[in-house]
């Protein structure tokens, strides 16, 4: 009997959460780990199909026609780059060729106002971050209303692009999209968005007691950002939590600054019931004690340079590991070559349950891989890694 | 990506606009149309406007 698009979809989820716990699934679950990649694939630029959302479904789409996936990453564009055109600021852009969204370093925030983020990170990133932030709201008024009235429909539209497409995943190919909201790890928040790379490696340094008391007075922000709206949270779909400077940390500066507020976003979600997928970016090895530390079973992390096969050794009965094959491997090596080191990375990792196969980095640009390598890749997994 | 070590907006002068930020917030909460009339839902939408924002 041929089975629903809807009984598909639970059979995915039900794959994805037994691994999660470290049951054995049915089947390894292969993961689509992409974004704009999916607006090449299916042959647009960004600025062929931006604010026009049936184009973006499609677009973010296309891909599970053709290559075998349990789930992707997300379902529309993380962020809406017109919504920043209005307010003449923000760190996201499109690149010159127009198929990728770029960032660019912002410093908004001066070191001697750390007391004022700690008192009001909410007020003071209002009052004082967005006018610098944003040009278009010093515009004199009402004209920066306007500039403000167009960015918020744009955002409202942006919001219900992404609760459309996800749908229509579910519905047209039985997909699951992993993450519905985004948390962050409240150092990675001031790196990101306040003081920049160059200026919080010196707060490290110089002002460690006032950058701790911040990423604690940022928790609740964060959390809320996360929740939505919503008082609890469900096994599935995930918190997305992309993890920017830890790399370049040293064990004890992660423990002293990082960890603690980090740790509390992590208690926070697991108490309300969810759980996260955490990009573990750059190379983790040397923080694996604090990943240990992770409540068990409530994560799945996606790894970017860590050795899978050590990795695995290490801290995969306390997290699911997500990865397996680089895209570099997937551009230029040989289909043979690919999928005889899926199967080393599946005979490995997927025993015990706790594996998800999936590509180092998030796929960008359509010439990210060779994708007759990647359609080869997933459907061999998905036959080889069978657990029953 | 590019760097830029510090914005040319950071500076100790307050904006130049004749509403405050906040005003201007709580004015877009009352004007939205798309929204339903429901305090909540108008408050949800402003915070996550908002905190989109901080992380931009």
């Amino acid at each position: 009997m041929v089975k629903t698009m809807e009984e598909i979809y639970q059979e995915r989820v039900k794959r994805l959460k037994e691994t999660v716990l470290h049951k054995e699934p049915d089947i390894v679950p292969v993961i689509q780990l992409a974004e704009t990649w999916n607006v090449g694939y299916a042959g647009y630029k960004i600025t062929d199909i931006e604010n026009n959302p049936e184009k973006e479904i499609d677009a973010f789409n296309r891909a599970y026609e053709e290559i075998y996936f349990d789930a992707g990453l997300i379902s529309y564009f993380t962020r809406n780059v017109p919504i920043f055109k209005h307010l003449e600021g923000g760190a996201y852009f499109y690149s010159k060729d127009g198929v990728t969204i770029q960032h660019k370093e912002y410093v908004q925030m001066k070191d001697s106002e750390y007391p004022q983020l700690i008192k009001d990170p909410m007020g003071f990133t209002e009052s004082e971050i967005f006018p610098r932030k944003y040009p278009a709201l010093n515009k004199p008024y009402p004209e920066n209303l306007e500039a403000l009235k167009d960015s918020a429909k744009l955002w409202s539209n942006h919001m219900k692009t992404g609760t459309l497409s996800s749908n229509y995943a579910r519905e047209k190919y039985g997909m699951p999209i992993l993450t519905d909201s985004t948390a962050m790890a409240p150092v990675d928040m001031i790196m990101d968005f306040y003081r920049g790379f160059q200026g919080i490696m010196g707060d490290i340094r110089r002002r460690p007691e006032e950058l701790k008391e911040a990423a604690e007075a940022l928790i609740p922000m964060i959390m809320a950002g996360a929740l939505r709206g919503r008082t609890s949270l469900e096994e599935f779909p995930y918190i997305f939590i992309p993890l920017h400077i830890p790399t370049y940390l040293r064990p004890t500066q992660f423990e002293e600054i990082y960890w603690p507020s980090f740790k509390k976003v992590l208690e926070n979600i697991n108490q309300l019931g969810g759980k996260a997928l955490i990009y573990l970016e750059g190379n983790w090895e040397h923080l694996y004690d604090f990943v240990n530390e992770f409540p068990k079973d409530f994560a799945i992390v996606l790894m970017e340079k860590d050795d899978i096969f050590k990795a695995k050794d290490k801290i995969g009965k306390t997290v699911t590991i997500a990865g397996g094959i680089d895209l570099s491997m997937l551009k230029n090596q040989s289909k043979e070559k690919c999928i005889d080191h899926a199967k080393r990375v599946i005979d490995h990792c997927a025993p015990g349950g706790g594996f998800i196969f999936t590509t180092d980095k998030i796929m960008l640009t359509a010439t990210d891989v060779n994708v007759d390598n990647l359609k080869a890749v997933n459907e061999f997994v998905h036959s080889y890694g069978t657990y029953r | 990506m590019s760097e830029k070590p510090m914005s040319e907006n950071m500076t100790d002068e307050k904006t130049a606009s004749d509403k405050t930020i906040n005003a201007l917030f709580e004015e877009l909460k009352k004007d939205l149309d798309f929204l339903p009339d429901n305090e909540a839902a108008r408050n949800g939408f402003i915070f996550s406007l908002k905190y989109m924002l901080a992380r931009s």
